[in-house]
């Protein structure tokens, strides 16, 4: 026993050399840092430089006589444009209209097409096919869907003796059709991430429930619904991320029109920089979108994994 | 083991079947403008109405001629890569 007292005191010389390690701290970091640097750099110029670009560009005004300090004027300007309400609105209802039924439609694609066999797999890959093509291409293809009178829709409406619409040049139908062809083209790219969530629902789950005489919706309900808690905060922000960065759609379609009907904020910022050469406005507007964003997906990332990391 | 699990109807409920059938019918939907695509590419000029879904009797490659001639196609490849 005294032999193992003995070691311990031991032990205490053992502190001069982590005194010594003290100042390395210092010396340590400066490895990592010289190979982290071309990165660092880079990061720098390219990502961080922009952002601070942009809070510059949305609190000063640019003219003529030079570029002076506004403060926060550029923002109440923006928030008093009647468009820039609209384009905040639009894209909300956008946002709801496209997230909400492409994640409930791609949980029943998954739930239908998981598993084998020749024709679950052919369905799958029909689903995915619009995640192929560029959103350019789906809307050139939507825009003779949506022609009134001779496009596909319309042409087959009116064989079935239904009236056709002029879906995109209807303010009141336009924001639909936009909305109509996302949900076509991101419902097969949000199923294929819950179909990899329910590979990793033990089948022991299922069974068990089986066993209790769950039906079909209990199961849904309280077994494969809480198990893919964590795949739908994650295709729900990035569907939320989808419904403000994409804009292409709109470029084809109808820019913007009807009367501001489809007007997104994306959009909006694209107008006031390139059209308008509103920079401290534009540069608002992309700060209010960009705070939202990140305020959204912080709420989505932390409802879905708080229970989670409880369990 | 666990194939027939996943797959198979164990149980003769009736929801799953309907929820099958629905999502068959979806993808026939999901796949109706590229099938349109199709047809329209092979469908000669000037016959007929252009939003019919049924193939032409006459397929033509003609479009595509029209089409690679109609853009320098080449270029656009080579940016793109």
């Amino acid at each position: 026993m005294t032999h193992l007292l003995d070691t311990i005191p031991a032990a205490a010389p053992a502190g001069p050399p982590v005194a010594r390690a003290a100042p390395r701290p210092g010396a340590g970091l400066l490895l990592p840092l010289a190979l982290l640097s071309p990165s660092l750099v880079f990061l720098a110029l390219f990502t961080y430089w922009p952002v601070a670009e942009v809070v510059w560009d949305a609190t000063h005004e640019v003219t003529r006589r030079g570029t002076r300090f506004v403060g926060l004027a550029n923002f109440t300007a923006l928030f008093a444009d009647p468009t820039f309400q609209r384009a905040l609105l639009n894209n909300a209802l956008y946002a709801i209209g496209t997230v909400v039924p492409s994640l409930v439609l791609a949980l029943a694609f998954a739930l239908a097409l998981n598993g084998a066999g020749r024709v679950r797999a052919m369905m799958r890959a029909v689903f995915f096919l619009p995640v192929m093509i560029p959103l350019v291409a789906a809307a050139a293809l939507f825009l003779f869907l949506f022609l009134p009178g001779i496009g596909l829709i319309d042409y087959h409406l009116a064989r079935l003796g239904l009236p056709g619409a002029n879906w995109l040049g209807d303010p009141d139908l336009a924001l639909g059709a936009i909305t109509v062809l996302t949900v076509w083209k991101n419902a097969g790219y949000y199923m294929l991430f819950i179909l990899a969530g329910l590979q990793a629902i033990p089948d022991e789950a299922r069974e068990a429930a089986l066993l209790d005489g769950a039906g079909p919706w209990q199961r849904l309900r309280f077994v494969t619904l809480p198990a893919l808690r964590p795949t739908f905060a994650f295709v729900g922000v990035i569907a939320l991320l989808n419904a403000v960065t994409q804009v292409d759609h709109v470029f084809v379609l109808t820019k913007g029109g009807p009367s501001d009907a489809t007007k997104l904020l994306l959009f909006y910022i694209y107008e006031q920089a390139a059209e308008r050469y509103d920079a401290g406005r534009a540069a608002a507007a992309t700060v209010v979108t960009l705070g939202l964003l990140a305020a959204l997906t912080t709420l989505s990332l932390a409802r879905g994994q708080g229970p989670e990391a409880a369990r | 083991m666990s194939a027939p699990v996943q797959s198979g109807p164990v149980t003769r409920e009736i929801t799953p079947h309907i929820a099958r059938w629905v999502v068959a019918g979806l993808a026939l939907v999901w796949a109706v403008p590229f099938w349109w695509m199709l047809v329209a590419a092979f469908r000669p000029a000037g016959s007929g109405a252009d939003a019919s879904l049924l193939p032409s009797l006459t397929p033509t490659l003609a479009n595509f001629a029209e089409a690679w001639a109609s853009a320098d196609f080449p270029l656009y490849f080579l940016n793109s890569s």
